[in-house]
């Protein structure tokens, strides 16, 4: 048993060199150009210092770029056509502020920054949609996380990637029976 | 005094604080680790002792290096450094950043795009001559330290996924490969990490006190400061990155499917936790202190960061000296679930309810899962650790697969219901959420195949870990929940048209083997009744309580909409002005209600889960289904559906594109409507269209369902973290020293109340409850207990059903 012991770290290490070695020939080399392709033009997108300036994070709608199909449209295109349940709209953005804003302590600051425009399934319909980040900052208490939200209403559809927080702000609620009928 | 202390985390008054500093010398401390010299130690840490690209890091926490459990901030810092020992390259750039090019060749190609800045927005350290050694007094050092063991940890990571994936990406696809939840990909196609847009960046000097955090959405980990000492940072306990850092690879773990394999198709992450208190939150932090482990090997964490002056740092294992005598790591004294959920081992006079403490159960069950693979496997602590967090990858990229599929050659449905990612995320948050029981069962499914039996062409442990083995170190810890590995998974469709099934009996989820576990190592391990779960039978007992105060609805709405994403409905004032702390539901009111359960068992259940989501319960037409556990609407007079209509009696067929599911779907709560002597209960449409001039637009939002009373998304799913047998829930809960009980928002599930509803109007929600320990939620007896299909959890069948009764008054 102790030989056993003994060996078989030897055992791993050898398994481990011969797949290091059995990789130089199996290297997925187009993945990998694929990957740095991917990687530089991220690169360029990318912010000098990678510090975001404060006033980019304040509501500034995206570029006007090609938005982005999620899913599989062959599955609900007809003739070659989407039917959309909506259409976009420039207030999108102003709407979703307000809603966000609605019943928020005035010492929270909230900040919106649109990600991409998408177009999402729905049954059989197509849906223009906008995916944001949400920050909520106040004092000694930081929240954010990501929305998918209507690009007409500015409604927020589902939210996602919220704070892992460790010590969150806990509310003791005072109860009351409910009165029985 | 001591919850004083406790909850000081809580506290915002610096009085307390004031207090609580005191306090905190006179507590002794539940570590006292032996007291060493510090060898090597120098009285400064200038730039010229280091080689450019290196700097100095600590070795750990200034508490164990120093072997004091008091170490004073006053003390020179620097002296906890060794001259050579602690000297690490850091990075070549001029500013602590690991840029996102990739490392290495063939499949051990790793990307690291991680950085670090004092805090949001703030510019970075910049170092031109690269030689990162500061003062270790300073705040600039705790931005080094933090980014330091960042690196270290993400070092070990990446070549651990580097040696698990690789080890198996050159099997025949017969092998495990088919089995695992990784593909091929994993290593060129990187959409799974950080990228340089989405930069993994540390706010080790963040303005925050006596917190941290990690957010998914800003890709950021941020270590707080103290309330009072300058000095004194978070990011100055290397064991706090681990678990800020853990959370972080939990989350890219529990997503590596939506990345990989939907990548361009799945919009959306998971996570575990949905709550203040919900048993994913439980995991996610027991999971996080487990990585603390991983990267140390030690059995205690957070002994400054935590311990010092807040005494919340938390042991990992039964060995260590912080535990109570009755705790060890013999099998009937482990750390065992539900017994230890509210388990302080700084305070164990002063039980407490929280996401942490019922954490350790999970770390303590992770470090002896690594223990006993490096035991039976007869493998080193580096390769036990390597084996056990590539099983906790493998189970949480499953459970989060919103692809639906969960594994190389899974077909859709095995877990998270269908391969729509609006429904699988549905069934990930709300209907079949990730709760104890769900996650005991994957990481023993995939022990067995990855260390046991389960699959004899990939051989990472020899001889295999036993399934007896699992199956008795799960009981241990009381997580023997589940009676079946469900190695067949959950999918409702048929295995070969991947549509409806002809029977349910022909679904995929109910084909092969689902491996029954031996009843006979469920020694610890205790399964209850759904039927043991009700409303408090007492006399006199209320079925409800009501939260209806003003000042703390606005503050839940606040925290459900910063942490929760749950926006109010615009019926609503925006102040919750109508909110009038009565104790009623009243019109135009946001409202919490906790169930007033009681557990009529003898043994404790543990998890409880409260559902306000929909479900099926009418048929097309709106009738309601009586055949759901709850024989409501008592007869066809009142309101019920046909006996035996086939809408009641099947579970709804989920399609991914092209159909309506949600048509299947009613929200909870059903309105009694008059007409002439007679009354029946109804949907709330139908009380809408009884109603002159108003309309649809004024209803709470967009379904006419659910037009008066609705639980909004996100608050439609309460939990209780345990009820003991023969009790009510609230005299499970924890007192405090002057015996009070302490009552969250976790514990309700919360209403929007419309204020177009007429006063004298009767409601009945139907809501679902279910428990992790639970015999009969899970387990379908039709099936040889194999558990029930993803599609089930749309009924009552896996529930108990606890029907509310209210009348809306002013
Ligand atoms: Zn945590």
């Amino acid at each position: 048993m102790k030989k056993l012991l003994i060996a078989i770290p030897f055992l791993l290490i050898a398994i481990a060199v011969i797949y290091h070695f059995d990789s130089k020939q199996a290297i997925p080399t187009q993945a990998l150009s694929e990957r740095r392709q991917s990687i530089e033009q991220e690169n360029q997108k990318r912010m000098p210092a990678s510090v975001p300036e404060p006033e980019q994070l304040q509501l500034k709608p995206s570029t006007p770029k090609k938005r982005e199909f999620i899913g599989d449209k062959k599955l609900i295109m007809k003739n070659g056509k989407l039917k959309f349940t909506n259409k976009p709209s420039k207030n999108w953005l102003t709407k979703l502020e307000k809603s966000l804003g609605r019943g928020s302590p005035s010492d929270t600051k909230i900040e919106i920054k649109p990600e991409r425009s998408l177009i999402l399934l729905e049954g059989s319909l197509a849906k223009n949609t906008e995916q944001v980040v949400v920050v909520f900052n106040s004092e000694n208490n930081r929240n954010s996380f990501r929305a998918m939200v209507d690009s007409q209403t500015g409604k927020v559809i589902r939210t996602w990637d919220h704070t892992i927080n460790e010590n969150k702000k806990t509310i003791n609620l005072t109860p009351y029976p409910l009165q029985s009928n | 005094m001591k919850v004083v202390v406790r909850n000081l985390l809580k506290a915002k008054s610096a009085f307390l604080a004031v207090g609580m500093l005191i306090l905190c010398a006179c507590v002794p401390s539940t570590q006292s680790p032996k007291k060493r010299s510090v060898s090597g130690g120098s009285t400064t840490n200038s730039p010229s002792s280091v080689p450019a690209t290196f700097g100095r890091i600590f070795s750990d926490n200034p508490v164990v290096i120093s072997g004091n459990a008091e170490y004073p901030t006053e003390s020179n810092f620097n002296t906890l450094l060794n001259a050579t020992k602690d000297l690490v390259y850091l990075t070549d750039a001029q500013t602590l950043t690991n840029p996102c090019d990739p490392q290495g060749v063939g499949i051990y190609v790793v990307t690291t795009c991680y950085n670090a800045l004092p805090d949001r927005l703030q510019p970075p350290l910049v170092n031109n001559a690269k030689k990162w050694a500061y003062d270790a007094n300073g705040a600039e050092f705790v931005q080094v330290n933090a980014f330091g063991h960042k690196k270290k940890m993400l070092d070990q990571w990446f070549s651990h996924q580097a040696s698990y994936v690789g080890a198996f990406s050159l099997l025949p696809e017969s092998s495990l490969k088919k089995d695992s939840a990784l593909t091929e990909q994993y290593f060129s196609n990187y959409a799974w990490w950080f990228s340089p847009s989405t930069s993994l960046v540390s706010w080790a000097n963040c303005d925050l006190v006596d917190n941290a955090f990690f957010s998914p959405a800003e890709t950021a980990i941020c270590l707080g400061r103290d309330l009072i000492d300058p000095k004194f940072w978070l990011g100055q306990d290397p064991t706090l990155m681990y678990h800020e850092l853990g959370h972080g690879l939990t989350q890219v773990m529990l997503n590596s499917r939506n990345k990989m394999e939907g990548v361009g198709v799945i919009p959306y992450n998971s996570s575990l936790a949905f709550r203040s208190y919900d048993e994913g939150g439980v995991l996610g932090e027991g999971i996080a202190d487990w990585f603390s482990f991983y990267v140390n090997g030690r059995s205690h964490f957070a002994e400054w960061g935590l311990g010092r002056f807040l005494n919340q740092s938390r042991p990992l294992r039964e060995s260590d000296s912080s535990h109570t005598a009755a705790v060890s790591e013999a099998d009937d004294a482990r750390l065992a679930y539900p017994d230890y959920l509210f388990y302080d081992p700084n305070f164990t006079e002063n039980p407490f309810e929280d996401i942490h403490y019922g954490g350790q159960i999970i770390s303590h069950f992770l470090v002896a899962l690594t223990e006993d693979i490096k035991q039976e496997c007869s493998i080193d602590l580096p390769s036990a650790k390597q084996l056990t967090v590539g099983i906790l990858h493998e189970a949480l990229a499953e459970l989060g697969d919103l692809t639906s599929k969960g594994h190389k050659s899974g077909k859709k449905g095995f877990v998270n219901l269908v391969d729509n990612y609006d429904w699988a995320y549905e069934w990930l948050r709300s209907y079949n959420s990730i709760n104890i029981r769900k996650f005991a069962q994957a990481m023993a499914r995939k022990t067995y195949q990855i260390a046991g039996p389960g699959n004899i062409t990939f051989t990472q442990c020899s001889p295999a870990y036993s399934k007896d083995r699992i199956e008795r170190l799960w009981d241990s810890y009381g997580l023997l929940l589940f009676k079946t590995y469900n190695l067949n998974g959950s999918s409702h469709f048929d295995p070969f048209t991947l549509d409806a099934p002809a029977t349910p009996a022909q679904a995929i989820g109910h084909q092969g083997s689902a491996l029954s576990v031996s009843s006979a190592n469920r020694l610890r391990t205790v399964l209850v009744d759904k039927s043991a779960v009700k409303l408090d039978p007492a006399p006199g007992a209320p079925p409800a309580f009501v939260f209806d105060d003003r000042a703390q609805l606005q503050a839940v709405a606040n925290s459900l909409r910063q942490s929760n994403g749950v926006i109010l409905s615009e019926q609503l004032d925006a102040e919750l002005g109508f909110n009038n702390g009565n104790g009623k539901i009243s019109p135009g009111e946001f409202v919490g209600v906790a169930l007033n359960l009681y557990n009529d068992s003898n043994s404790t259940i543990a998890g409880v889960q409260i559902l306000a989501s929909d479900w099926q319960h009418a048929n097309s037409t709106g009738k309601l289904c009586a055949n759901q556990g709850d024989n409501f609407p008592s007869s066809e007079a009142e309101g019920a559906a046909p006996a035996a209509d086939p809408e009641c009696t099947l579970s709804p067929i989920f399609n991914a594109a092209g159909g309506n599911p949600n048509s299947n779907l009613d929200p909870v709560c059903v309105v009694q409507l008059n007409e002439g002597s007679a009354t029946k209960w109804v949907q709330q449409d139908e009380l809408l269209a009884s109603m002159d001039g108003l309309t649809s637009n004024d209803c709470l939002g967009d379904d006419p369902k659910s037009c008066f009373i609705r639980s909004p998304k996100g608050a439609d799913v309460g939990w209780m973290s345990s009820i003991d047998g023969k009790k009510n829930w609230f005299n499970t809960l924890p007192q405090d020293e002057n015996g009070n009980r302490e009552i969250k928002g976790h514990q309700a599930v919360f209403f929007e109340v419309s204020p177009w509803i007429a006063p004298g109007t009767t409601f009945i929600c139907r809501l679902r409850v279910r428990f992790s320990n639970c015999n009969d939620c899970y387990h379908d007896v039709n099936y040889s207990d194999d558990d029930y299909l993803d599609n089930d959890f749309a009924t009552g069948k896996p529930f108990k059903m606890v029907n509310l009764q209210f009348t809306v008054v002013d």
